[in-house]
């Protein structure tokens, strides 16, 4: 399972290869993709900035999630098979889901504690009848 | 008329008849000369194979020749055209009638394709800032 601090990204390349159970096309040969639409599960961990070719780009961490819900890559393609053109649908496998956690470099505040010389501990004074 | 096939290869076939014809009229004589038998054995062993090879140029040249033949006969033909046939009104319906009942039959029917997608995914590095 990917994971990123914010402020990181990874590529990705995306492919279609037909898979024709009866003949007709050659198995296994790129498939022509005429039009891709990419979209993120959550887009306050990260977003898809797609290169022109449409089919590969970046993924990049804009926010840290939950471990237990990682983020997914989702894309709506229009896919040339041969014969016609279907619209196909998918995401990155569960293996590819994407964990985003908060980049210690870039946190908003910093704590600090300063400490002073040692001193006597004072004694308690004596409880008055 | 049709062009020649193969021009290079009829010229080819064509002088290398001329050589192994000559070569066997020439074995020809030889074998009729006063020769001892071994010789006259080796120079009947040639003029088989040499008249073998003459046949087989022969063959071939007459091959082409078929094939022009052939393509004379494919040109008269009205080759490469395929001219579209005039049909009467009530023809042509019948025909479209046809047309419209074997689109609906093809209709019941789609492809079954499919295509596999793969998305890969690189190491992290650093957003540079925009």
């Amino acid at each position: 399972m990917p994971v990123m601090l914010t402020g990181q990204r990874v590529s990705f390349a995306l492919e279609f290869r037909l898979d024709s159970p009866d003949g007709g096309v050659t198995p296994g040969a790129i498939a022509q993709v005429q039009s891709v639409v990419f979209s993120v599960s959550d887009p306050t961990a990260i977003r898809v900035d797609a290169a022109a070719d449409g089919l590969s780009g970046f993924v990049v961490a804009v926010g840290a999630n939950d471990q237990s819900e990682p983020a997914d890559v989702l894309w709506d393609a229009d896919v040339d098979l041969g014969p016609g053109v279907r619209h196909l649908t998918g995401k990155n496998k569960p293996d590819d889901r994407f964990v985003i956690s908060q980049n210690p470099a870039t946190m908003a505040s910093v704590g600090a504690m300063t400490f002073g010389p040692a001193e006597d501990v004072p004694v308690a004074a004596p409880a008055t009848p | 008329m049709a062009d020649d096939p193969n021009p290079a290869l009829r010229s080819e076939l064509t002088e290398a008849l001329v050589v192994v014809a000559k070569q066997v009229r020439g074995l020809t004589t030889v074998s009729g000369s006063s020769i001892s038998a071994d010789l006259a054995a080796e120079v009947v062993k040639q003029i088989t194979a040499r008249a073998h090879r003459r046949d087989l140029i022969i063959n071939a040249i007459q091959k082409l020749d078929d094939a022009l033949r052939a393509l004379n006969t494919l040109q008269a033909d009205g080759y490469p055209a395929l001219d579209t046939t005039p049909l009467s009104a009530a023809l042509q319906n019948e025909l479209n009638g046809e047309e419209d009942d074997l689109e609906a039959g093809i209709g019941v029917f789609a492809p079954a394709l499919a295509a596999t997608a793969k998305i890969t995914f690189g190491q992290p590095e650093t957003t540079p800032p925009t």
